[in-house]
């Protein structure tokens, strides 16, 4: 049998420690902060959205009028979220329950942000097209827009760009939450295991 | 509260803590993240803290939910038991610490957890209420984690 190394230093963080500067690794913490930077993201594209919005005409301005109120209120929720995770552990309730509610309020954020998206992606993909044409010299984009080739035009942009859209932000989803989210499954999985 | 205050609680049951880390992890850049991490999740939660009960307990409480929470799955090492044997072993008077410390470490996290309580002398109804579960179950899960330490022991005897 082996003789365990004794921690010794231990005593020496207690020392010197600054709570303020301590990050936490927990995969609740590392949730919410990929929420603060999806935050950052969608304020920033909503800014330069409104940027735009100065040099576009009226046609694509109610398009990326409603776009830019999804954004705000998408970062409205996110930021509702962001507060609903709890940044410590919360010993009201059992640890699987404080646990699952985590997880939860996480994948109902997840959900919401992707379904409510899902409504809006026609809208801006439309937004997005009347741009290309007003860049593309055309003055009047109403009388663009009635011509058949043109719905029809739209109509590809739509099925082209409404699942890849979706599947991009699930894509996205993924990416940024995922590990964490595998991390607090599987310690609920094996806590539940455990009860 | 301020940080000094709190970190001199800390230092009045750090003791225990110690040691429960030292159960979970033989590497010292591992423990000091899980005492950073104890000790971020306590600070955060000490606004909460309600003052009737010891702050010993409360702050064992979080230590113990902070690694139940995110410990690694790689260090989870579990023990298989084929079967459960009687021996005479009276796990409350085993004198070689050492040893015993080391068969804790064998068993599974939660387990390590309660067993841990049980040496030091908390009750099945202050176990339950640390951990959130029925203090029956607490008192069914010692009884099986006693056994599965004699096992332990018995086989590296």
């Amino acid at each position: 049998m082996n003789k365990e190394p004794v921690i010794t230093d231990l005593d020496s963080i207690l020392d010197s420690i600054e709570l303020s500067k301590i990050r936490s690794k927990s995969p609740v913490e590392k949730i919410r902060y990929s929420i603060l930077l999806n935050m950052i993201w969608t304020l920033a594209i909503c800014l330069g959205l409104i940027g735009l919005f100065l040099f576009v005409s009226w046609t694509i301005k109610l398009f990326l009028g409603i776009v830019i109120i999804w954004g705000i209120w998408a970062f409205c929720h996110s930021l509702k979220t962001y507060r609903k995770l709890k940044q410590s552990i919360d010993l009201s309730c059992n640890l699987v329950s404080y646990l699952k509610g985590q997880e939860n309020i996480y994948r109902k954020w997840q959900k919401t942000q992707e379904n409510t998206a899902l409504a809006i992606y026609p809208i801006s993909i439309t937004g997005g097209f009347l741009f290309g044409a007003q860049a593309g010299g055309q003055q009047d984009l109403l009388l663009f827009l009635s011509k058949k080739y043109v719905l029809i035009t739209l109509g590809l942009c739509w099925l082209v760009f409404i699942p890849l859209s979706y599947y991009t932000t699930k894509l996205l989803f993924h990416l940024g939450f995922n590990t964490h989210l595998k991390q607090l499954e599987q310690t609920i999985y094996s806590l539940e295991k455990e009860e | 509260m301020k940080e000094q205050e709190f970190l001199a609680l800390v230092n009045s049951c750090k003791g225990m803590v110690f040691k429960l880390i030292h159960y979970y992890t033989d590497d010292p850049e591992e423990a000091k993240d899980w005492l950073q991490e104890i000790l971020f999740q306590s600070w955060k939660s000490f606004p909460k803290f309600n003052k009737e009960s010891k702050f010993s307990t409360w702050f064992y409480s979080i230590a113990i939910n902070t690694i139940l929470s995110q410990r690694k799955a790689y260090s989870i090492i579990r023990v298989e038991v084929k079967e459960i044997e009687k021996t005479s072993s009276n796990l409350d008077r085993f004198e070689d610490k050492e040893k015993l410390d080391w068969a804790i470490k064998q068993l599974n996290p939660e387990d390590r957890f309660l067993i841990h309580l049980y040496f030091e002398g908390y009750s099945q109804d202050e176990v339950a209420r640390m951990v959130g579960i029925k203090p029956n179950t607490v008192g069914v899960k010692n009884f099986r984690i006693k056994q599965q330490l004699r096992n332990i022991l018995k086989n590296h005897e």
